[in-house]
């Protein structure tokens, strides 16, 4: 399993068809590569962790161990989840300072597990998308529609996630 | 005439014995005794000559008297003969008539009382119908059909609380489909936790590499059950929902029934009751008009009675016709006696007597002699006479 980076799902075995788990965040569908997934689970009670960032939804107790869960629809377009029935909380695997970690993500809906080839992958768009062109890994292509391939370590930047409100605020009276 | 003459002749007797005692005792006297002697015998010479004289004129008028008599006598025997005449033949006759319309009125009464007595036992029998009846009909029918109403009506009492028993089960049926939504529910958690569970196999199986191959395929076709069991439990939540209005509409348009039955049957007995009243009154008015018209009836039953009793007169009337009768014939057969033997005389005051005691009724004495009040009071005290 270690030998697998995020982000990178097709750097190993390049030229063949793999898999992606497609979720919808926003009414856009969305997939990672099914090697980041760790697991899906349901939304259970979440602890809301003072002082953080709004994308961070909280923690959660996954079998003794603490997760924190990023709010996608949040970190990907600042506007916070309403939990429904088919939310559910996807729990991926982050290389954390040469340390993998698990994190939780929270997407709106699962839908299904795609093989998708290589051929149909093609490089994100520099405009055109709803969301961040940053957070974009790559378009890939399904029938007649586009899926965004998500760039994980970029949404799991620890770097953005780990600054607090109160840093973020000064960051911006010092913009300001 | 004989005592006159008598007279006529002691009268000179005496006068010449007077004369001739006062010659014997008065010698002196004789010449004047002769001459007084002879002038009482010329007096009385005279006065015979005068009732000589009368006695032949009276004789004359005697006999134109006796002439008279004789044409009178004639005139009377030829009245007599009509008399006779009229008895023997005019007076059969009237018997005839009389006889005849004694028939006919007796005919005729007899006829009536018949008929009257049919009338007076179809009043009678009328009167036992109606009045038998009034007794099987006095309330023991109407309370019979009331029984019956209240009977039936019952019954859709009965009725009503089996439709409410329904409604009721229909009602707890309601309780079940709440239950079925939950299963529902409860399968599209299912479904939903599977499909996940097929996700979380699917994911694990791809990390297992080539060796989770066939477990990717299990994880696959898991999740097409998962999707599967999400739709039926969808559907089932879509028939449920259905069945839950419709359930609903039952349950609305059956409290309306209910109610509205209830509404019905509280005015059907209201009806009823009223409806059985006003039968009960009519049939009370029916019942006092029946014993109004039979006591009418009975009263009309008297006066036909009481004709048919008055209607008896024809007896009376028959038994006096037959006394006339009778006394014409003895009358008839006294004259006829009388004209054979003219020395026979008839006794009208025998006829009469014989007549009054073959009367038989009052009316008879009555006229017989109506200024005779004796005889009313008589047969009024005899008491009254039974007519049968």
């Amino acid at each position: 399993m270690g030998n697998i980076v995020a982000g990178q799902p097709g750097s190993v075995e390049s030229e063949e068809t793999l898999q992606y788990l497609t979720f919808t965040v926003l009414g856009e569908l969305m997939a990672i590569g099914i090697l980041d997934v760790k697991e899906i689970i349901e939304v259970g009670s979440m602890t809301r962790i003072p002082m953080t960032l709004d994308c961070i939804r909280g923690v959660i107790n996954l079998r003794g161990n603490v997760v924190p869960v990023i709010d996608l629809r949040s970190r990907l377009a600042d506007q916070p989840s309403v939990l429904s029935k088919r939310s559910c909380i996807v729990l991926v695997q982050v290389k954390v300072e040469e340390e993998y970690q698990t994190m939780g993500m929270l997407v709106d809906m699962v839908n299904e597990i795609l093989e998708i080839p290589e051929t149909d992958l093609q490089k994100a768009p520099d405009f055109g998308t709803d969301i961040d062109n940053e957070f974009i890994d790559k378009m890939a292509r399904y029938h007649d529609e586009f899926i965004i391939l998500l760039n994980i370590a970029r949404v799991f930047s620890i770097d953005d996630l780990s600054a607090t409100k109160v840093q973020q605020h000064l960051a911006l009276d010092n913009l300001s | 005439m004989d005592g006159e003459l008598k007279v006529y002749l002691v009268t000179p007797f005496i006068i010449a014995v007077l004369l001739g005692a006062g010659a014997v005792f008065f010698d002196a006297y004789i010449p004047y005794f002769a001459v007084l002697w002879a002038v009482a015998g010329a007096v009385i010479g005279l006065m015979f000559y005068n009732k000589l004289k009368q006695i032949s004129t009276r004789n004359r008028e005697i006999e134109i008297e006796l002439k008279e008599l004789q044409q009178q006598s004639q005139v009377n025997s030829r009245v007599e003969d009509q008399h006779r005449q009229v008895w023997e033949q005019i007076v059969p006759v009237w018997q005839r008539h009389l006889i005849s319309s004694r028939d006919l009125s007796e005919g005729a009464i007899n006829e009536l009382s018949a008929r009257f007595s049919h009338l007076v036992t179809l009043i009678v029998d009328t009167r036992n119908v109606a009045l038998a009846h009034q007794q099987t009909d006095n309330g023991e029918g109407f309370a019979h059909d009331k029984k019956m109403l209240t009977t039936f009506f019952n019954r859709l009492k009965d009725y009503d609380a089996a439709t409410d028993k329904l409604f009721d089960k229909i009602e707890s049926l309601q309780g079940f489909t709440n239950d079925l939504d939950q299963m529902a529910l409860a399968v599209a958690n299912i479904a939903e936790q599977t499909n996940m569970l097929a996700l979380n196999a699917a994911i694990e199986a791809a990390r297992a590499g080539d060796a989770g191959r066939g477990f990717a395929v299990v994880a696959q076709e898991v999740r097409e059950l998962s999707s599967q069991s999400g739709g039926t439990g969808e559907q089932i939540a879509h028939k449920v929902s259905e069945v839950k209005a419709v359930m609903g509409n039952i349950l609305e348009s059956a409290n309306k029934a209910r109610d509205q039955e209830d509404e019905t049957l509280d005015q059907g007995e209201s009806y009823i009751n009223e409806v059985i009243e006003h039968l009960e009154n009519l049939a009370r008015e029916l019942i006092t008009e029946g014993e109004s018209l039979l006591q009418v009836n009975q009263q009309i039953q008297q006066q036909i009675e009481q004709v048919l009793v008055e209607l008896q007169f024809q007896d009376r009337v028959s038994q006096i016709l037959s006394q006339v009768l009778t006394s014409m014939d003895s009358l008839s057969v006294q004259l006829r006696q009388a004209s054979e033997d003219h020395s026979m005389t008839i006794d009208v005051n025998g006829v009469l007597a014989q007549m009054k005691t073959n009367y038989t009724t009052v009316e008879e004495h009555r006229q017989h002699n109506p200024k005779d009040t004796q005889v009313d009071n008589e047969s009024a005290a005899g008491g009254s006479i039974n007519f049968f």
